[in-house]
């Protein structure tokens, strides 16, 4: 039970995270941008970032070892082969864009400066590509372990 | 309208830029050396536990050096292409 909603609560904060991303981008389009608001979503998509770290980390690192070594064998073992191993390494690309986020918009005056609208803007759109990504590099590793498991083509 | 960028705006962003490219850099070195990966699992007790704390030390790290620098780039450029890079080359490599 532990195991299922560490692994379904990883991505729901994602998606969250993601519409938090977006929010954020609109804000930064507005004629009167919140600065208060800004800094309030870049902080908290930083917070949700490192939660996701936590959360799905803490999943990969002790639950996946028993999925992975079924998906290996299976038909779908590219699912692991390729998508996780993409994944696991585009996070930390999130992650470090995720942790500057608050960094800009809290160091600088972002409603009279346009070089720092444009770093925010940038760094959304860039978060929410890979991070799109992500979420649909594990919508397919957890296909390869439905397949594995279904199939039984894993456990031969 | 300003345009003038906060020293540890322009410092945190060259950091982030190289740490995107080096986490590239630990990822192939990792599969390539095994005494590497070795060597982060015996740090955390999984290699990719060691894997994001070095980048976030090493993130923290550069960051506050380069922000005691007077260095101007223009910082959403930089970032735009070493994530391009970086990615591409962790694409590739997997691929490989």
């Amino acid at each position: 039970m532990f195991e299922s909603i560490l692994l379904l609560l990883h991505p729901a904060i994602a998606v969250v995270t993601m519409l938090l991303v977006v929010w954020l981008i609109v804000s930064l389009k507005c004629v009167n941008i919140n600065e208060r608001r800004v800094r309030m979503l870049s902080l908290s998509i930083a917070l949700m970032m490192v939660s996701i770290w936590i959360i799905a980390g803490y999943w990969y690192v002790v639950f996946y070892g028993v999925d992975k070594a079924v998906i290996v064998k299976s038909s779908w073992s590219f699912s692991h082969s390729f998508f996780m191993e993409t994944k696991e390494h585009i996070f930390f690309v999130v992650l470090i864009l995720s942790l500057y986020l608050p960094l800009v918009a809290f160091r600088n005056s972002i409603a009279n400066n346009t070089s720092a609208q444009k770093l925010l803007i940038t760094l959304g759109v860039l978060i929410l590509a890979l991070m799109l990504y992500i979420d649909g590099a594990g919508a397919i590793i957890s296909h390869g372990a439905e397949i594995a498991y279904m199939h039984k083509d894993g456990l031969q | 309208m300003n345009t003038q960028l906060d020293k540890y705006t322009l410092g945190f962003g060259i950091s982030a830029a190289i740490v995107i490219l080096f986490n590239t850099f630990l990822m192939i070195v990792k599969e390539e050396i095994p005494l590497v990966h070795t060597m982060m699992v015996a740090l955390s007790g999984h290699h990719w536990t060691s894997h994001g704390l070095i980048d976030v030390t090493l993130f923290i790290i550069l960051g506050f050096l380069f922000s005691s620098r007077n260095i101007k780039v223009n910082i959403s450029s930089l970032i735009i292409t070493s994530t391009i890079v970086g990615v591409l080359l962790i694409i590739g490599m997997v691929a490989m």
